[in-house]
Order: C-alpha cells, then structure tokens, then sequence
C-alpha cells in the first residue's frame, strides 16, 4: 500500500494537524493569523496556512477577517469552532437525572434536573436519561452533531460499563449501560465514572482539594459518601469502595439522613437541596435536623480522618453551605486534630461537578484529526 | 549500504540478512512470502525462508501465516517489524532545535520544537539537544525510553560537513556549530549510531527522497533564508566534499547575505523573510518588488555553481521556496544574462522548508542503520 | 514546548551508570561479563566496558579475569562490590536500642544492642547510636566506611525527620537526629523512619507485598498499629499518622484512637504483660494466654474491618509477634472482616519475621537513599 518514502511524509502531515488543532483548542477563544500559529508549533508558514484553510473547510476552524491596519489587507484570524460539535454529560442517582449539553470547549449551552423520579429499574434509568437528553437537544437551535459522551452514577462500572456494584442502588448491579449509552451513541467516545470520584476530582483539579496532600471529599446529597484523596488523585480501592463507612452499623449515615428530611418534609419525595433552603428561611425545625445530622456524622468523619490523616477536609452537595451543617463538623474535626486539618466548603458547583469531570475527560478522547 | 568487501560466510550473509530487509521496507504494510523475497535477491526458496526466519527471531521481521483455502500447510509470510527499533533526526537551525522520531517503516510517530536560545557554546548546544531527544523518547516509550531503542540518529547543521563526518565552520556559521558538538553529541548519544549533515545536504536529502530530485542525476540545491548554503547532487548521491569546502563552492558566502536579508526586511517593514514570501504571494507589490531584488542578489553565487557543474536542475529551497515564480522568474532572467545562455532548469523545493532538514535526516538514519544486525 | 533548561540535564554517563549498577545489585552474587551486562542493560558493550572502568574505580566494582582453559579468550568478570561499605540500620525505642549492620546488598553483618535505663534527655541520643555503631562495627571487622545509616523511630516523623508525635516517648518529640548524625557519620546518607513503616517498606520490597496495590498492615505487637499501602507505597499522610499509629494525643474511642485502649483492657489482670511472654506461654499450651490472645484478635477484627471498609485494600497483611501463632489470629480476622465487610478480602502473613523487619526496612531506605554515582 504505501512506499517507504510515502509513510513519513504523510505521519509527519498528520502530526502536524494535530498540533495546530491542540493548539486552537488549547486558546479557544483567540484568533490566531498563520505567523502566530507558525511561531506557537514550529511549523512552516506555508504549512500552516494549508492546515488552518483544511480546517476551516472541515468546519473544525472558523475565519474571521482582520482589521485591515496600515500595511494593507489583513491577516485571516482562524479561531476554533467550539460549537462544532455537543458533550453530552448525564448523571443519574435513584431519584434524580442530570443532564448538561456543553460546546466542545466545555461551557455550558443547556441543562435539566430532576428529582423525585423513581429510577432503580435500571432499564428505565437509562431510557428515561436518553430522552432527557433528546429534550434537552431538542431546546437548542440547530444542535450540531454530539460528539462524546460522558456518564456518571453511584455505581462501580467495569470496563465496558458494566455495573458491578452499587453503594446506593443495588438494583443496578449487572446493568449493562455501557451497551446502550453505546447504541445510543454509536463511535462516538464514552467516558463512564462513579459520581463520587468525578466529583473529587474536580475538586482536586480546579477547586478545594487543589493543594491538598491528603485529603477527603465528603458529598452530601441523597446520601453521604466520602471519597479518599491521595497526591492528587482519588484513592478508588480495590472495589472502587473506599470511603464507603456510612452504612456500617455504628454510623447509619443514611438513617439520619433520612430523618432530618422527615422531619421537615414528613412523606415527601424533597432532596437535600430543599432542607438548606428550609433552613436558610430561618425556619427552626430545619436547622435543628441539620445541626442533629451533623453532629450525627461527624464521628465517621472523624474517624476516617484519624486512619487516612488528611491535611483538608472539603464538604460537597447542598448541605455544606449551611452553617448548621458546617460548624459541628469543624469543631469536631478541630478538636481531633488540635488545628491541623482544614475543613473547606466545595468551590466546584457539585450539581455539576460530575459533568464536568466527565466532559474534560471526553475532550481528551476525541479524534479532533478525523 | 556499504560495498562489501571480502567473501566469508558471514559477511555474505549479513548482505544477505540486509538484502531481505531491505525487500520487505519497500512494502512495510505487506506481509511477503520467502518466494517473494528469494528471486530479486538470487537466493534459493529454502534460504531466503531460513533468513527470514532468522529475522523474524531476532525481532527484525514479524511471522504470519497466511491460510491459503487450500489443503496444504500455511504458508508463512513475512513483514518488517516496524517497532523493532527507532531512528531519529534533529536539525540544530539558526533559531531552534527540531527533533524526529520515526519507526523502522519512517513513519514519524513524534516531533518536537524549541527554541534553543542561542547558547554561546557546542557544550551547551550538545546538552540541549541530547535533552530534547531524550525528552522525546521518553513522551515516546515511558520514563523507560532509553538511547538503545535508537540505532541511528542524524544531525543537521548549519556548517559544511565533509564526507569524514567533519563539521567545518563556515563564516556566517554560530559558534556553536564546530567539530567539537559533533564529538560531544557522540559521546552523550552512546548507543545509536550519529552521523551529521549540513543543513542544505540534510534538506537535499529529503527533496530526494520525497520531492523534485528524484527523478536527476545529477543538481544543485540550494537553500536560502535563515541558513544559507548549498548541496551538490552528483550521480543521485549527495556531494560531500573532503575538506569542506564543498557547502562553499557556490563561492555564496562570498555574498553578504545578512546584509542583504537584514536590508530587505526594513525596506518592507517585514518581521522576516516567511512574512515577506507570504505578502508576495498575496500580491503585495512592493513585497514582490522586494523579492525580485533580493533574488537577484544570488544571481552571482548561482552563476558559479552552474558554471562549475552543469546541473540538470537547479533547486531552490529554504524559506524562499513557496514564493515560487515570485523567486524563480527573476533568477532566471538574472542568470540567463550572465550565462549568456538559457539557464539549467530550476524548481523550488516541494518538501515544506522547515520539516525538510529532519526528512532528510531520518531517510539518512534509515540508510545508517546496521539491517539485520 | 519549553526550553529546555540544561542546567537541569543529567549527563547521560551517570544514567548509564545507574542502569549497570542496578543489574550488578540486583544479583550481587555474580560475576558478569561485559557481555551479559550489555544484554541485560541493552547498552554496547563498549559503552558497558567504559562505564565498568569507572565504577571499578570508584570501587564499587571489584573485577576478576577469566578461568583459563576456556575456549577463545577467558573474559574478565565483573561483579557489585558489597564489601565496600557498610549500611546501619537502627530500630530504636527509649530502653532498647538495636543496630544491624548489613553489606551494600543488604546481607546482615552482625548486630548488636543496649538496654538502658528510660532516655529522657534527647541529647544522650545520639551518643547511644553512636556507641552501638562502635561495637557492631567491631564485630564486623572490616575497615570500611559507613554508607548509610537508617533509623527507625518510635512515633511519627515530618519531611525533615523531626520526631512530632510518639505514645511511647514523648520526651523525644521535636528530637531532631539528622545534623548530629550526619556529623557522626560523614560518609553516610541518613534515612529517618516512623519504625511501624519501616516494617511495611519491608514486605514492599521483598516480602508479602510485593506487587500489591493497596493493602492493609496490622502489625500484632505489645503496642498494635496497622499503615496503609496505596498505589504500591505506604501512606504517610499530611503528618506521618496515616493508619492507625500509637499517637501521645487520645482521641475518640472507637475506631479513631490508637488500639491502646482495647490492648491495656484485656492485659489487665493478668501476670503476664509483654507480648512476647504471651506469645511464648500461648505456644506452650497455657490455656488462659491462648484466651487472652483469641479475645485480643477478635477484638482487634471490628476496628481492621473499618479499615479494610475505608481503604478497601486488595489484601490484608498480618505481622508483628502473633505471626508466631497463626491459627489463633487468621481464623477470627478473617471471619470477623468478611461479616463487617460484606465480602472476602484476601488475608495474608507478613514473611519476614519480626525482629528483623524493622531493621531490614532501615537497610533498604538506606540503601535507596546512596547515590551511587556521583
């Protein structure tokens, strides 16, 4: 098929593609002429200049005139076209369903989110996701084409998306999501993680835990759950369960949960959200639960932190920004470690959070050369 | 490859064992059978099959069978191991330092730039680069990657080099750029064979191998810009002088080119001669005024190498090369007056200026390599 | 890209160095040939011979020419001079301190130890090390010098070495060995360890934990402790206390505290109060010990099953004295894990025994940490 003289020619052609696209995508909002993107890659002007033209055709690169100045006509600026393409990113849990449409920058274009849904027949879960997103398409304006996948839930997932198990949903487990989000979406990339992880990773990245050593991501939402964090990275274990001390008998975290929410919701369907703004209202009873919760789960929190010995501590879902919530945490943790762990609220939105994660991981497994 | 000299066994079969390999590059995607290889070599079936099979061994070749349909045995087919090693190619310019890494087909699999700097030293210069393929390596293969995975690895700079491997510093040469960088980069790259070029043979390198001079016997390069220089092309095979001065003959250096090119980027207002190629190529008149003297400035260099080898084609590389016609129609003209004659023909280089020096040198590489060993 | 900052380059020689080093270390029993050292460093052999000539001269290569009678000529051999310094390793507590001097493979030499009367004053440190280090040197009888010196502490240490917590000697917090130890021993580089770690680096390297992820190690001792292991190394954590560490500040009963609390609790009473003696009385049949340890073991299962439940560690590891008695500790451990865990975590022993662990995990940080190759 090829010659010998042929294949370097063309490998070398094709690493350059891919650097003038690294480099539009890594300033996606600058206008580059051909001089600046020769200088940025090394690359020969002429060169350049075919690459950009190609990817201005294959609709990657978008061209806007220059302004013409004193020395004659203008440089063509090639930018990247960020709306060429749609992540979608979903998130689902046993009561609730995320889905987030993002550029291919990563921003934000369309969002819904629902609670109280009844979500653990799996088969259900996924389809009821699917159509959410289609709605969610279908509110935008000639939705380009989605381009990657990104899939988050309480769950550990084996390669191939598999549920093997579930700390919260347990009807999951043997779920084969992975297939149909691949039906659904077929060639395009799939990034598949547990909720949790993703969450504290993006923590770790961009938010509270960045310049942590050591440190422990507690998320509570419908449940409460604590992610392990080490050098950077999220400590998962063996069985993507570590952290997962809540349900052991002497802390029933989810019990408590459970009765702050009925006692200020007695028989609703309400996620935490609701018992924060309950509480911001000024409303007694709400601030009471919350105070009981958190004096309920800080001695697992404690616990955890005197085996793992974090240097930061970070409090993720609603609940952290209520002060009820916060401070017996604090205190407690304090007088553990006489001041030397640092408990912070989350800085990253956790309702997006996970989407996030996922989305930045997407990006990286496009084909942008195709 | 080399001229064997000497008829013992294992020379004949190291010739041989290159021979067979050298079948296989020409097909790198294909697997072929000991049949296909036996005949151009004059081997018999039975020995191409074992030398083959050697190969394959000693991990230069990979083994497939191929199921016929038929009843009998499958047959066993042969392709290069592309991933048996790497080659590398570095071009040391005036302002950076270009690396390449290839696989034994060529394929280029990565390809850095940096700035250099302009460090005042070969020490320095010698450092920098055996960081930057080092560094190279290790994107490649891992904090594992190490020189043994390279078994050739060709240097271009800006200096003549004599067919000894000598650099020789030229006048408008960096500091850098001496005898001594050759010896450091040799010892720093312990392993893999290292070999250098000058930057206009390194570039002629790879216009022959991918561009216009395949088809010539004989012709001159020369590169303009940046680097200036020129490399002779004698019987298809690069010229390299025994006492260097054959990057000099054009007597080129004899022309202030600095000068020249700084005069020209102020008349225009240009930041360098890229920018002044393009501005020509968009119809800018002053710039294609610009052009049109500057080429001429080379007239008296050219002239001296027409006149000394008779060319069957005469190439211009280097940044000046997209301008095309812009460069080439005053050239022409220009010689055509001097010569009193119709000038040879000329062409601009097809391989893209900057990537051509790293090329050549990986086409340089791959013939460097010891096949078979 | 960047510049590259060639201030920062590491001349390739040296990296050549290491890569024969390493092979020659790692069988310092042979004696190799150019030859074989280039096929198992993948490097040329001239470069081999050129690389070996300066480790030979620096010494840390001794050499040897072939047996004749070979056909073709007998090649010269090379192998890792081991004998060309010594490494000390110290496991040290305020009444007894131990040393174990170990060639440059790791191969005890002798030892030699102290018992004193409780060491308050930090300052009598050092000169207790240094006086053992006299005697095992003496009996080690080879006029060379010392390499490294690890010591193994009694409580958690920071990233300078400095003693900041111990339940066992709390006189020694702020205790700063490194300057009067480096001044004590010119020639050596000083490698400080938290000694419960020392023990886990150990099984990492050559024992049980070898190529194990994430684990668990519950050391059984008269003070029990577990560390942790993620990622194929142990977890010092924000202040060295990751695990469960003996720590002079008490914190909630429970899982959080050191297991102090459960281990005074069932000692009390009884006669016997070193867990060595009950170990020892255990094995002879006394029923009321194997009791007293059965009870200690299922004691100690609820607080392992939270850890295993909050590291989830692909294995459990057993060390310490009661390695001695197996079947009185796995039965109950590994029972007691799976109902609070919910599943079965692989339960495994520690394969070096006790005493020589600690020292052992000394030799190997000390080891580790020599620069071989100026």
């Amino acid at each position: 098929m090829s010659q010998i003289d042929g294949s370097a020619v063309a490998s070398l052609r094709r690493l350059n593609a891919t650097k003038v696209l690294d480099v539009l995508r890594g300033e996606p909002y600058r206008k580059f002429t051909v001089h600046e993107m020769a200088v940025s890659t090394g690359l020969s002007r002429p060169t350049v200049g075919r690459l950009l033209e190609d990817f201005a055709s294959s609709g990657w690169a978008l061209i806007a005139e220059g302004v013409p100045g004193a020395t004659g006509r203008p440089a063509r600026r090639f930018s990247f076209d960020r709306n060429r393409g749609l992540i979608v990113s979903i998130d689902i849990g046993r009561q609730g369903c995320i889905v987030l449409v993002s550029d291919l920058v990563g921003n934000e274009l369309a969002i819904s989110d629902e609670f109280g849904l009844d979500m653990r027949d799996p088969n259900f879960a996924i389809s009821h996701a699917l159509d959410a997103v289609s709605t969610v398409l279908d509110t935008l304006d000639d939705a380009p084409e989605v381009l990657g996948v990104c899939f988050a839930a309480p769950v550990a997932l084996s390669e191939s998306g598999v549920v093997l198990h579930s700390r919260t949903v347990p009807e999951w487990v043997r779920a084969d999501f992975g297939a149909r989000l691949r039906a659904a979406y077929p060639g395009r990339p799939l990034v598949m993680n547990n909720d949790l992880f993703i969450m504290a990773e993006a923590e770790l990245r961009l938010g509270a835990l960045r310049d942590a050593q050591q440190g422990m991501y507690v998320y509570t939402g419908t449940f409460t759950t604590v992610a392990l964090t080490i050098n950077g990275k999220v400590h998962r274990g063996f069985r993507q369960l570590a952290g997962e001390i809540g349900s052991l008998e002497e802390y029933r975290w989810q019990d408590q949960l459970d009765a702050a929410m009925e006692k200020v919701a007695p028989g609703l369907t309400k996620p935490t959200s609701f018992l924060v703004s309950e509480a911001e209202l000024g409303k007694t009873a709400p601030r009471e639960a919350i105070s009981v919760l958190a004096h309920g789960v800080s001695p697992g929190i404690v616990d955890l932190a005197s085996v793992w010995d974090p240097d930061v501590v970070v409090l993720g879902g609603s609940l952290s920004r209520s002060d009820q919530f916060y401070q017996p945490i604090e205190a407690a943790l304090q007088e553990f470690s006489g001041g030397a762990i640092t408990l912070r609220r989350e800085q990253m939105d956790s309702l997006r959070a996970a989407a996030y994660g996922g989305i930045h991981r997407v990006l990286e497994s496009i084909d942008w050369s195709a | 490859m080399s001229h064997i000299i000497g008829s013992d066994v294992s020379s004949l079969r190291h010739v041989n064992r290159a021979g067979a390999l050298q079948r296989l590059r020409r097909a790198p995607d294909d697997f072929q059978t000991a049949a296909d290889v036996a005949e151009p070599l004059g081997l018999s079936r039975p020995t191409a099959a074992r030398l083959l099979t050697e190969l394959a061994e000693s991990g230069w070749a990979e083994l497939q069978l191929a199921h016929t349909g038929s009843a009998g045995r499958p047959a066993r087919t042969f392709r290069l191991n592309r991933h048996h090693a790497l080659v590398a190619a570095v071009d040391v310019g005036a302002n950076n330092v270009l690396v390449a890494i290839a696989d034994l087909s060529g394929e280029v699999l990565q390809r850095s730039y940096a700035p250099h700097g302009f460090p005042d030293s070969a020490t320095e210069m010698s450092d920098l680069v055996a960081g930057s393929l080092r560094q190279l390596l290790k994107e490649l293969r891992g904090p594992d990657g190490e020189w043994e995975q390279l078994l050739a690895v060709s240097v271009s700079v800006p200096a003549t080099v004599d067919r000894q491997g000598v650099i020789h510093p030229q006048s408008d040469s960096p500091s850098w750029a001496t005898q001594e960088l050759a010896d450091r980069l040799r010892r720093a790259i312990s392993g893999p064979t290292v070999r250098f070029d000058s930057a206009p043979t390194a570039a002629l390198r790879a216009e022959l191998e991918h561009g216009e001079l395949r088809r010539y016997e004989d012709g001159v390069f020369v590169l303009a810009g940046d680097i200036t220089g020129v490399a002779p092309l004698v019987n298809q095979v690069p010229y390299l002088g025994a006492g260097g001065a054959a990057g000099a003959i054009g007597g080129l250096h004899g022309v202030d080119w600095r000068h020249a090119t700084d005069a020209v980027l102020q008349r225009t207002g240009a930041h360098n001669l890229d920018e002044l190629v393009s501005w020509g190529l968009q119809e800018r008149p002053d710039a294609i005024a610009a052009l049109r003297s500057y080429t001429q400035d080379l007239t008296s260099g050219v002239e001296v190498l027409v006149r000394s080898f008779d060319p069957a084609v005469l190439v211009l590389g280097g940044c000046l090369a997209p301008a095309g016609h812009l460069v080439l129609e005053p050239l022409g003209e220009a010689l055509e007056l001097k010569l009193g004659a119709p000038p040879p023909r000329m062409v601009c280089a097809r391989v893209d200026h900057v990537d051509a020096p790293v090329l050549g040198g990986l086409a340089a590489a791959l013939a460097a390599v010891e096949w078979g060993a | 890209m960047s510049l590259i900052d060639t201030s920062d380059v590491t001349t390739l020689r040296r990296f050549n160095a290491e890569t024969i080093l390493d092979v020659l270390r790692a069988e310092s029993r042979r004696w190799f040939t150019v030859r074989e050292l280039a096929l198992g460093t993948g490097l040329s052999r001239p470069t081999v011979a050129r690389v070996l000539d300066d480790l030979a001269g620096n010494g840390w290569v001794i050499s040897v020419a072939g047996t004749p009678g070979e056909t073709g000529r007998p090649a010269r051999r090379f192998t890792f001079n081991r004998r060309r310094g010594v490494v000390l390793s110290y496991d040290s507590g305020n009444t007894i301190f131990l040393v174990v001097a170990s060639d440059l493979a790791g191969e005890p030499l002798a030892t030699a130890s102290r018992q004193e009367e409780n060491i308050t004053d930090q300052n009598a440190v050092v000169p207790v090390l240094c006086e053992l280090a006299d005697e095992v040197m003496a009996k080690v009888q080879m006029d060379v010098p010392v390499l490294g010196v690890g010591v193994a502490l009694p409580g958690a240490i920071n990233e300078a070495g400095v003693l900041t917590d111990s339940a066992f000697a709390p006189t020694w917090i702020g205790l700063d060995l490194r300057p009067q130890l480096e001044e004590a021993f010119p020639d050596a580089v000083i490698s400080l360890g938290h000694d419960v770690e020392t023990t886990t680096a150990a099984e990492l390297k050559s024992g049980a934990l070898q190529g194990v992820n994430s684990a668990l190690h519950i050391h059984f001792l008269d003070k029990p402790s577990a560390t942790l292991v993620v990622d194929g190394q142990l977890v010092r954590g924000a202040r060295g206390l990751a695990g469960v560490r003996p720590r002079a500040r008490k914190g909630r009963e429970g899982h959080s505290s050191d297991w102090m609390a459960l281990r005074n609790g069932l000692y009390e009473g009884h006669q016997i109060q070193r867990m060595s003696a009950l170990v020892a009385a255990a094995q002879s049949g006394d029923q009321e010990y194997i009791d007293l340890l059965t009870r200690y073991a299922e004691g100690l299962a609820p607080r392992i099953a939270f850890l295993t439940r909050a590291i989830d560690p692909e294995v459990v590891l057993i060390g310490g004295q009661m390695l001695a008695l197996p079947e009185i500790l796995t039965g109950p451990m590994t029972r007691a894990i799976r109902i609070a865990v919910g599943r079965e975590v692989e339960v495994r022993l520690a394969k070096h025994p006790f005493e020589q662990a600690a020292p052992l995990g000394g030799v190997y940080a000390a080891l580790d940490a020599i620069e071989w190759v100026s």
